[in-house]
């Protein structure tokens, strides 16, 4: 059985969620075919990489990659199409769909007995699904499994496609990157969130981002600073920290709530977390109810300390 | 200039969600159900446009006839006219089912922009809009929070995991729209009259059959219980010896 996964690659560097995707592919399939575009790159885990490069799409453009994917479906006839779900995953994956007219699902977290496991309704509950098809298009959700780490170096085949200038009827004209060190919540190992409880928007920005770079420096992780709905609401920060059911999904090894009351809402996009810690100077919070660890304090009578603490960790350890 | 949005009826983001006692479905018929979040945003939106430059503009759903109230929503808040799919079960359609859905009433329509939600949140997918643009050959953009419509094409910010963009594409286009696009606003009382009295049209689609279902709900795996500390040196000890970070 054959699994074709498309591998995403920022500046020249594979994403960890796409490797991950490759031993999720791994365990599907006993034959895993990796393609990527835009620039050329080793990928580990794959039986051979079809490789297209091409200027236009260092900034990757979803049409005239699933034109790519297409051409190489169509030479190897794949049972997976798999891609991990990110914001530009997710994208191919709903034209793949329709390209092979063939069922989709997004965002697996699992696979048992032949059936796929992923949360339904914000991972309120779970749910094992039975999909079949010739393909099957699947994403696979950051985090869920871990990247492959083998030492598996396939072929490597170039494609030489001529992409009509009609494929690019939508294409970026500016780009914003986020700041250097900049993780997204759906990324990271560590998310620091900030709540209403914070009390302002200075407060945020100066305590939940100096807590989420000391445990940068102390444990050398992708760190990221979320946020609840209600402080994006207000304004404090933009809407793409939110996590939450109108949010993000997350699921690090460590989620820190500060200030967060923890309603239903907020719980279904965070837990899933490995380990969860809580501060919050209301011992009834509902927060306290899905948290590993709890805190019952003012953030002000915490953050502080354990900011220098954690700093001092990394002093000694340089 | 015609304006199709798709809507999906999805629980309330408030609601508990638990499985039904076969564990084949939810707990349905004790919940509110609201219009997916996000496809509020892209109502909002065809609204504004109709406003600004003129458009005819129509909602689109799937499902059964509790799903008229949805719609009605929409009408009242001010789309002209709306469509309803028919299907018993349309929660457990898989995505590429609704895409193939909403692509054939936009042939039919012949939509000049196509306006949904970028994730449905209840089988959280974000595969319809790509869907119905790789269909009918439309272009996209995606996660959508402000668009500016100029002649023949539409300049789009956008938001993904790796920062914010702006994008150009030219029309027809499919958009899906992100929290930030606008605030929808309520329905007024003249409109919730009017949406009373507008028909809504109801048809039927044939739609491709795949081997697609949920064969069991579970709840999520149970926590362990918090364990309350008491201090920083507390909290420290615990990253070292059990969270395993420091």
């Amino acid at each position: 059985m054959k699994a074709l996964v498309f591998v995403e690659t920022i500046k020249g560097q594979v994403r960890e969620s796409s490797l991950e995707a490759i031993s999720f592919a791994r365990t599907l399939a006993d034959e895993v075919i990796g393609v990527v575009v835009g620039k050329d790159v080793d990928v580990k885990g794959l039986n051979r990489l079809y490789v297209y490069e091409d200027e236009r799409l260092n900034i990757p453009i979803s049409k005239p990659i699933t034109e790519v994917i297409s051409e190489v479906q169509s030479r190897e006839r794949a049972k997976y199409i798999i891609l991990s779900a990110t914001s530009f995953g997710k994208e191919v994956g709903g034209r793949l769909s329709a390209k092979f007219s063939a069922p989709i699902l997004d965002d697996i977290m699992g696979y048992e007995d032949g059936l796929f496991i992923k949360g339904f309704y914000s991972n309120k509950v779970f749910a094992r699904i039975r999909i079949d098809g010739d393909p099957i298009v699947l994403s696979v959700r950051p985090r869920a499994f871990k990247p492959y780490d083998g030492d598996l170096l396939g072929e490597k085949i170039r494609l030489d496609i001529n992409l009509d200038e009609s494929v690019f009827s939508s294409r970026p004209v500016e780009i914003k990157e986020k700041e250097a060190g900049e993780v997204d919540v759906t990324e990271a190992d560590i998310v620091v969130s900030g709540g209403r409880g914070m009390g302002s928007p200075e407060n945020y920005h100066k305590w939940i981002i100096a807590l989420r770079d000391a445990f940068a420096k102390a444990t050398k992780m992708k760190v990221a600073n979320g946020a609840s709905r209600a402080v994006v609401d207000a304004g404090w920060i933009d809407h793409s920290h939110q996590v939450g059911q109108t949010g993000k999904t997350v699921s690090p090894i460590l989620y820190v709530a500060v200030g967060i009351s923890g309603a239903i809402q907020h719980q279904a996009g965070m837990r899933t977390s490995k380990n969860i810690l809580a501060i919050n100077k209301d011992k009834e919070a509902p927060i306290f109810t899905i948290a590993d660890y709890g805190v019952v304090s003012k953030w002000e009578d915490v953050l502080p300390e354990l900011i220098e603490k954690l700093n001092k960790i990394a002093q000694e350890k340089v | 200039m015609k304006v199709l949005v798709f809507i999906k009826r999805v629980p309330d983001t408030a609601a508990v969600i638990k499985p039904s006692q076969d564990g084949k479905d939810i707990n349905r018929s004790d919940i509110p159900f609201i219009i997916n979040p996000y496809d509020e945003f892209a109502i909002e939106e065809a609204i504004r446009l109709k406003e600004s430059k003129g458009a005819e503009t129509v909602v689109l759903s799937v499902g059964d006839e509790d799903v008229k109230e949805n719609l009605r929503r929409a009408l009242a808040m001010g789309i002209d006219r709306a469509i309803l799919v028919k299907h018993p079960s349309y929660w457990n359609l898989n995505p590429a089912q609704i895409g193939y859905i909403v692509s054939e009433v936009a042939k039919r329509e012949k939509a000049d922009i196509i306006f949904t939600g970028k994730l449905t949140i209840d089988d959280y997918t974000y595969a319809i809009a790509p869907y119905i643009a790789e269909a009918l050959g439309y272009s996209l953009v995606t996660y959508a929070t402000k668009i500016d419509y100029l002649n023949g094409k539409v300049r789009v910010e956008r938001e993904t995991d790796l920062g914010s963009e702006v994008w150009e594409a030219d029309l027809p286009v499919v958009i899906s729209a992100e929290r930030g696009l606008n605030e929808p606003r309520l329905p007024n009382m003249k409109g919730i009259m009017m949406a009373k009295k507008k028909e809504i049209e109801e048809i039927e689609i044939e739609i491709p059959n795949f081997n697609y279902s949920i064969e069991t709900f579970t709840p999520p795996p149970p926590r362990k219980g918090v364990k309350f500390l008491n201090s920083v040196d507390e909290i420290i000890k615990v990253l070292k010896e059990e969270v395993k970070i420091l």
